[in-house]
């Protein structure tokens, strides 16, 4: 009998320890290293069993709800991972600033406005929590329309497959947004000579495929100021060689300039202080998000 | 008795021309910003109708292989393009010859009036203002026919968004950064609100200058200060640190010889 109750009781304290946790160490990992000197803060997100899922906050919405009022309210209930700017503002100022770059957002349409000058990463985030980018430049965006028909789109080159892609965003409820693309299948798709010279912080975010076919998920965050060319070199070295993936899928600029928020959580439900895993800018002055949360 | 400042200090003197020149140049850029507010006129949309040509056009093997054969530069030199009945006559005419692929017929009429039109009538990139402003019009028209016939919502929005990028991407852009004072003219102004009301986001080119600006007057003191140190190369450093340095070496020595003569008078 009294195995019985210190049986339950460990059940009971198990489950509740578990309910507690912001989540579980599993999937996702932090790492705080030194690479020549320069500090790395590294989040390490597995996307096994849809755990850890993506959540783009794009803009206000049409009432003039802040991001982060919508981020507030979405997040009862929810145990964050990690919180982080997403794309380029016009502004500085959360309250005027509008996305750079084609964005929409649960299916509405924020910006039409496709950038062809260097932002080659389009990013869908999908209602199911997951994540997939293209490249721009090659025109490979693939989606599925109505009619069931798979098809290949050039939103850059073709003004209708444009329209076509921004209906279909609109039938699917996506969330999309462009950015830099600094790697995409592996391989640096930035161009040295005539990439910009401005060095500052830079923050990445790369989807890659492990030797087990495992989908991860890093935030790489360089806390020195690096040209973008050697920023993405050596967060993508830091990829291939310390974290051994076979292949990163793709690597989007995440903003660090007066929009760089960043927060990321411990497994007891704090928030890093360490400035590998902050921001400088509080999130109530972000003008877009990206969410990392587990459930 | 008269109090005679004795500003014989050179670094005094220099740091007072550095200031009256930083002010005066200030002021030149503000006044030299135009403020012309004169607005073209509106090519409206409901121009006089005429019966489309486009049947006599069509070559008639065009079924075969429509965007190969359809005579772009010929339908453009005839067509109407401020009137929404020619240019949907056009449409029917399309459907009629090639009826199996309407899809189609839809993308050769996006293409002729955004890639071909732009070889026919934009071939330069160096549009005015004036001219922005009148394609931008013409262009706006499409967004409201695209709420208005949705049947055919998808040639509208090729159509507007075509036009709207180019306006934005190879226009405004671009003359941001090439000419920064045109930023803060009227019609620069007007054409960057209405293609952002039309959802089209227009990011402009901001000088550090204007950065340093805006930061001071946002009163952003921990951002200014943060991104000028990560930003600034250590020979811009140095000599930042040096300017402080004669500054406040003026400002003490302006104060010692002050306060010399202020003891003497006494």
């Amino acid at each position: 009998m009294y195995s019985k109750i210190i049986l339950s009781l460990a059940f009971c304290a198990s489950f509740t320890v578990s309910a507690l946790c912001q989540y579980d160490e599993k999937y996702v990992e932090t790492s705080a290293l030194q690479i020549d000197g320069v500090n790395y803060g590294v989040l390490k997100m597995s996307r096994k069993d849809n755990r850890v899922k993506v959540k783009y906050f794009a803009a206000k919405d049409y009432a003039g709800t802040s991001v982060y009022d919508r981020y507030s309210k979405w997040k009862v209930g929810r145990k964050i991972v990690a919180v982080s700017s997403g794309t380029y503002m016009t502004d500085c100022n959360a309250n005027f600033a509008k996305p750079v770059g084609i964005c929409t957002d649960n299916g509405s349409i924020v910006n039409e406005q496709v950038m062809d000058n260097g932002f080659d990463g389009l990013a869908i985030v999908y209602a199911t929590g997951g994540m997939a980018a293209s490249n721009l430049k090659l025109g490979d965006l693939t989606v599925t329309l109505a009619n069931g028909v798979t098809k290949r789109l050039n939103i850059r080159n073709s003004a209708f497959d444009k329209a076509e892609f921004m209906r279909w965003a609109q039938d699917n409820q996506a969330t999309v947004f462009q950015t830099h693309l600094f790697v995409y299948k592996n391989q640096l798709t930035i161009n040295q000579e005539r990439s910009s010279k401005e060095e500052r912080e830079r923050r990445f975010l790369a989807v890659s495929i492990m030797p087990s076919g495992e989908v991860k998920h890093f935030i790489v965050n360089i806390k020195k100021a690096y040209t973008i060319y050697v920023a993405s070199q050596k967060a993508l070295e830091y990829l291939q060689q310390r974290e051994n993936v076979k292949e990163v899928t793709f690597m989007l600029n995440l903003d660090p300039g007066c929009q760089n928020v960043y927060e990321v959580y411990k497994p007891d439900g704090s928030v890093y202080r360490s400035s590998t895993f902050t921001g400088q800018v509080s999130i109530q002055n972000a003008a877009n998000l990206i969410v990392y949360y587990y459930e | 008795m008269c109090l005679q400042l004795p500003i014989k200090n050179i670094f005094v003197w220099l740091y007072l021309a550095t200031t009256a020149i930083l002010i005066g140049g200030l002021l030149y850029l503000i006044v030299s910003a135009s403020k012309s507010d004169y607005m073209p006129q509106d090519e409206s949309m409901s121009a006089a109708y005429m019966p489309s040509r486009l049947a006599q056009q069509l070559p008639t093997d065009i079924a075969h292989s429509p965007v190969a054969k359809f005579p772009f530069s010929l339908y453009l030199s005839t067509a109407n393009l401020h009137n929404i009945r020619s240019l949907k006559d056009d449409l029917r005419v399309l459907d009629s010859v090639n009826p199996l692929s309407t899809i189609d017929n839809r993308r050769i009429l996006s293409m002729a009036l955004t890639d071909s039109l732009k070889i026919h009538k934009y071939k330069s990139n160096n549009l005015s203002l004036d001219s922005l402003i009148s394609l931008v019009q013409w262009a706006s028209k499409f967004k409201v026919y695209e709420t208005i016939d949705t049947a055919e919502s998808l040639l509208y929005t090729s159509i507007a968004g075509y036009w709207l990028d180019y306006v934005v991407n190879e226009n405004l852009t671009p003359m941001s950064e090439n000419e920064p004072s045109v930023k803060f003219t009227y019609k620069y102004k007007y054409l960057k609100s209405r293609c952002e009301e039309l959802r089209h986001n227009a990011p402009t080119k901001i000088t550090n200058l204007e950065k340093v600006l805006d930061n001071l007057i946002k009163n952003k003191w921990a951002h200014l200060i943060d991104a000028s140190w990560n930003e600034t190369s250590k020979l811009q450093k140095m000599v930042f640190f040096m300017l402080i340095a004669i500054t406040l070496y003026a400002y003490v020595s302006l104060f010692q010889n002050l306060y010399k003569r202020i003891k003497n008078v006494q």
